[in-house]
């Protein structure tokens, strides 16, 4: 890519310390997020994709700022988040917003949904009370809500209404980069589709950025440029969506898209889910974080951390172990 | 576990310690002086003389000096005389203090013992109407001033129907243990009202919450009775935070149930510390308000400790998950 | 346990009314369903919130939450009928001939006791006097469910567990009696998806071992997809359409199922926009006259409105309730 990415994340490391101990000495700390690195340019999507633990609710907030990095840059715009505050924070925050997982707990109950809806435009200011409205009835009804519904209060309408009605809260400041922490899980099936089609939809036409993070590897088939698969506060793969899922390299890469199950395809046969159980983030193993659980570890996994490299040269696929699945026979 | 209680008794010891220079600052403070006093009672005192007696008793010296060297008296064990009681202050306190104890311990197991089956019982029949009337005799029991409580119960047990007394702990040349359960009646149902209100809205809160949870639909999967669920897996849950705050209360064990005491007359602690106080007998007031402290940190270490007992997801070590 | 009487299915519904009183009127939860499984085989149940399906279950199991009631249909276990409104009898059915799991492993054991004494206490529930017994029989089942170290997780508590071991010690406890039937209701939903592969294979391994009849409840369809011999699927509180799971994802004959089967993204096929079904599950006082999908279904016709279609043979036990099943949008 030519143009400079919208987002650059480097090295990112948050630590949290477990409590106890005399004034507060952690009698250990929670290894959150490891040193991760991607970047992200103007319209397109990126995936993180990992199971619970994995670190990327905690990638997304540290990007945010909702959390202070412990090491690394985030680079948005060419400006270093973790370093800014006050009105230059704020003022960059204008270009990212969140949505979140749960639509009932990020909408404010007490407010009508006009106003919450609205409220991006108060904080950045420089809007009037007529313009606002007009902007507030124009998302809303982008969103698919009806704009005289602006008065009721979330608990009012379904699950997918209230998605809709955080959708909207995002998209009014008109953001270059919306980050959706697992926005459908919540939801229904059937409704799941009707968000990511509009989810979608404004993407494209707003060519909007995406952070989009998710456990599910079905909806990042379908909506995601690129993907960064996580474990454990890791990158351990890293390619556009194509390649991921044509070539997984990585065998955990491998082991999450044969876990998911395909509807139509039969009873699973026996023996092919890895076993064991995600180890703690608090008493990290040593070397490769999945080498306990990995069928293909060797002896150097247990020692030393692979670190995140191309498969090839000038290729865009970019795996973290030792003996990663070999590239497929031409 | 034994470390977090080791901390925690250190800071306790320095909350004390803090605590005896304010309480000492704050009487001292007050209005007034045991020299005041005796003026009031003897017109003959001339001004001389009350300055001569504020250099016995060591009233003119400096706060923090006088703070100093009864903190250094009472570090040896020497906490003064009662001037009220002309004795010395620990000679004075164990009497009040035991009758306070047999007071408070009564009334604390008599509610425990009653609120514990009401709060579960309500909690089984919600919004039946035995559930609203035990809510309204909890309301009741809040709300209703001791005072006058303990005047309603004078009247008419002592004297509309004279079958109990009405004030102190023992009768004129009496001294028995029936005398002093006899007399011990009135007071420990005017404390007890207002605990067992206040335990059985606690106890059937914390109840109908745990009997929310899924783990109690699991136990009815299992095949368990109605029985089981309930007393077994929902009370042992749902003891959590009632032991916690039953705990907490049994700091105002020895503050005394100042109100009961003064309207029975009954020689408690509370009424010790209201008489020091309002006597400038300031040895006595200032090492029962200490004690008083002394047994809240106790209490709230005892509440944090049954909590961490009880309850195996809390551990004060700082570990993480095995 | 006794062996199952050769000839009777290890459950059987029939008609299964479950109501609701409200202030609004009668709220049918669970709208006359009937099925059966047979010993050894898995059902599948598919529905989304709202469908009944949970309710279905917990009928079954005599634990409809009041003021809910099955105001009609029999419930037979190996031919025996359960009188679920008995609560002292089902005392004594549940977790000994069928048993439940949920789905939240993270709420559904008692935080304060250890692993080891639920799982015995299951046991010890269904055989009087043999108290001893209980610990053994619960660290075999530990062993059983794949748990390491059975010895020293018998002391664990359950926040000191993950959530994949969490729910095997549901299942633990579940089959400690080696129930006939085994209702599990969304058991993987709250799981990751490497660890809900691993609970499916732990139940289809169990399933051969002890030969009961599992009722799997989930939204997922590719999670029932990899567990179920026959599907069942619920739409307002009526079985809409019930086949071989292979028949019913092959050619899926209700509107509705076949909406719900295009409506799921899947690795691999890249569509450009995912058909949405339009308009919400109703709500059960508010159903629409006739079918209760003809609000929603692209292929409503004025006869949809006006009867509500029975469920059918359409051919090799393959059932669907529709006036226009089979035919494609």
């Amino acid at each position: 890519m030519s143009t400079a990415p919208l987002l650059e994340v480097t090295d990112l490391t948050k630590h949290f310390p477990v409590g106890g101990g005399w004034l507060g000495r952690g009698a250990g700390r929670v290894h959150a997020l490891n040193g991760i690195s991607f970047s992200l340019h103007a319209g397109r999507t990126v995936a993180l994709v990992g199971e619970s633990g994995c670190g990327k609710t905690t990638a997304a907030r540290t990007i945010t700022r909702l959390y202070r990095p412990d090491h690394g840059r985030v680079l948005f715009k060419g400006e270093d988040l973790a370093s800014l505050s006050g009105t230059a924070l704020k003022s960059a925050r204008r270009a990212v917003q969140m949505i979140f997982q749960d639509p009932f707990g990020s909408l404010n109950p007490r407010l009508p949904v006009a106003t919450i809806i609205a409220e991006p435009l108060v904080i950045h200011g420089g809007v009037d009370r007529a313009e606002q409205r007009r902007r507030v009835a124009d998302v809303m009804a982008r969103v698919g809500l009806d704009p005289r519904d602006g008065d009721r209060y979330p608990h009012e309408f379904s699950g997918g209404q209230r998605q809709r009605i955080a959708i909207a809260r995002a998209l009014i400041i008109e953001p270059d980069l919306i980050i959706a922490d697992e926005p459908l899980s919540a939801l229904d099936v059937s409704i799941q589709a009707q968000i990511m089609n509009l989810l979608k939809d404004i993407r494209d036409e707003r060519g909007l950025a995406f952070l989009f993070i998710t456990h599910d590897l079905a909806v990042v088939d379908h909506f995601a440029n690129d993907v960064a698969v996580m474990y454990l506060g890791h990158i351990v793969e890293m390619a556009s969506r194509e390649s991921l899922f044509a070539h997984p390299r990585h065998p955990y890469t491998r082991a999450l898209i044969d876990a998911v199950p395909v509807p139509g395809a039969g009873k699973r046969p026996r023996g092919r889910a890895i076993g064991g159980d995600v180890p703690s983030p608090i008493d990290m193993p040593p070397g490769c974080p999945f080498h306990p659980r990995c069928p293909r570890a060797i002896a150097a996994c247990s020692t030393i951390p692979p670190k995140l490299n191309p498969v090839a040269a000038d290729s865009g696929h970019a795996v973290a172990c030792h003996n990663p699945e070999p590239e497929p026979a031409p | 576990m034994t470390r977090y209680i080791v901390q925690r008794l250190g800071e306790s010891i320095i909350v004390i310690a803090l605590m005896s220079f304010l309480i000492y600052a704050l009487i001292a403070l007050m209005p007034g002086d045991p020299i005041d006093l005796m003026i009031n009672s003897d017109p003959r005192l001339t001004p001389a003389d009350a300055a001569r007696l504020r250099a016995v008793y060591g009233l003119d010296r400096p706060l923090m000096e006088r703070y100093l060297s009864w903190a250094g008296a009472a570090l040896s064990g020497d906490f003064g005389n009662s001037r009220l009681h002309v004795r010395p202050v620990l000679d004075v306190m164990p009497g009040y203090l035991l009758n306070s104890v047999n007071l408070m311990v009564l009334s604390f197991i008599l509610s425990v013992a009653i609120a514990i089956p009401a709060g579960v019982y309500a909690a089984l029949r919600q919004n039946t109407r035995v559930d609203h009337v035990i809510n309204l005799l909890c309301f009741a029991g809040i709300s209703v001033p001791a005072f006058w409580l303990a005047l309603m119960l004078i009247i008419l047990f002592a004297v509309m129907f004279p079958i109990l007394p009405a004030s102190g702990i023992n009768s004129i040349g009496g001294g028995g243990f029936l005398d002093t359960a006899r007399h011990l009646v009135l007071p420990v149902a005017t404390l007890t009202v207002f605990s067992i209100g206040s335990y059985t809205r606690f106890m059937r809160a914390a109840m109908i919450e745990v009997l929310r949870q899924d783990y109690i639909r699991t136990a009815r999967a299992k095949g368990a009775s109605e029985n089981r669920v309930v007393w077994i897996h929902g009370l042992r849950n749902a003891m959590i935070p009632v032991v916690t705050v039953i705990a907490l209360s049994f700091g105002t064990l020895f503050s005394g149930a100042l109100i009961t005491e003064t309207m029975f007359a009954y020689p408690g602690m509370g009424k010790l510390i209201f008489d020091s106080i309002m006597g400038n007998d300031y040895n006595m007031a200032l090492v029962t308000l200490l004690f008083a402290t002394a047994v809240t940190l106790a209490a709230n270490l005892l509440a944090d400790i049954a909590y961490a007992w009880l309850d195996p997801r809390i551990s004060y070590d700082g570990g993480g998950q095995a | 346990m006794d062996g199952i009487t050769p000839g009777h299915p290890a459950l059987s519904v029939q008609d299964l009314e479950v109501t609701f009183p409200t202030r609004q009127g009668n709220l049918r939860a669970v709208a006359g369903v009937s099925y059966v499984i047979e010993p050894g085989r898995t059902l599948g149940i598919v529905g989304e919130s709202g469908s009944g399906k949970s309710i279905t279950a917990l009928a079954v199991m005599g634990l409809v939450p009041a003021p809910g009631r099955r105001s009609r249909g029999h419930i037979c276990i190996a031919g025996d009928e359960l009188d679920t409104d008995n609560d002292a009898a089902m005392t004594r059915i549940r977790g000994a001939r069928v048993s439940m799991i949920f789905q939240e492993p993270m709420t559904a054991l008692n935080p304060v006791l250890t692993v080891g004494a639920q799982i015995s206490e299951a046991w010890a529930l269904h055989h009087p006097g043999e108290d001893d017994a209980a610990r053994d029989a619960s660290l075999d089942m530990l062993a059983r469910v794949g748990i390491p170290e059975p010895t020293r997780r018998y002391k664990s508590y359950p926040h000191e567990m993950s959530g994949g071991m969490r729910q095997r010690v549901m299942i633990a406890v579940a089959l400690a009696c080696q129930p006939e039937v085994l209702i599990a209701d969304e058991p993987t939903t709250a799981l990751d998806v490497t660890i809900q592969a691993q609970i499916i294979d732990l139940m289809a391994e169990v399933q051969e071992a002890f030969g009961m009849a599992i009722q799997f409840i989930s939204h997922n369809l590719g999670v029932v997809s990899e567990i179920a011999d026959d599907v069942a699927v619920m739409y307002a509180g009526r079985i809409v359409e019930r086949a071989g799971a292979g028949d019913i994802f092959s050619h899926p004959l209700h509107p509705y199922t076949q909406a719900l089967i295009a409506t799921v993204p899947r690795i691999g096929a890249h569509v450009p926009r995912l058909p949405a079904i339009k308009g919400t599950v109703p709500h059960p006082l508010a159903l629409p006259s006739g079918c209760p999908f003809s609000d929603r279904c692209p292929r409503a016709v004025p006869a949809c409105r006006e009867a509500e279609p029975a469920l059918t043979d359409h051919g090799a036990g393959h059932l669907a309730a529709c006036f226009r099943a089979g035919e494609r949008s």
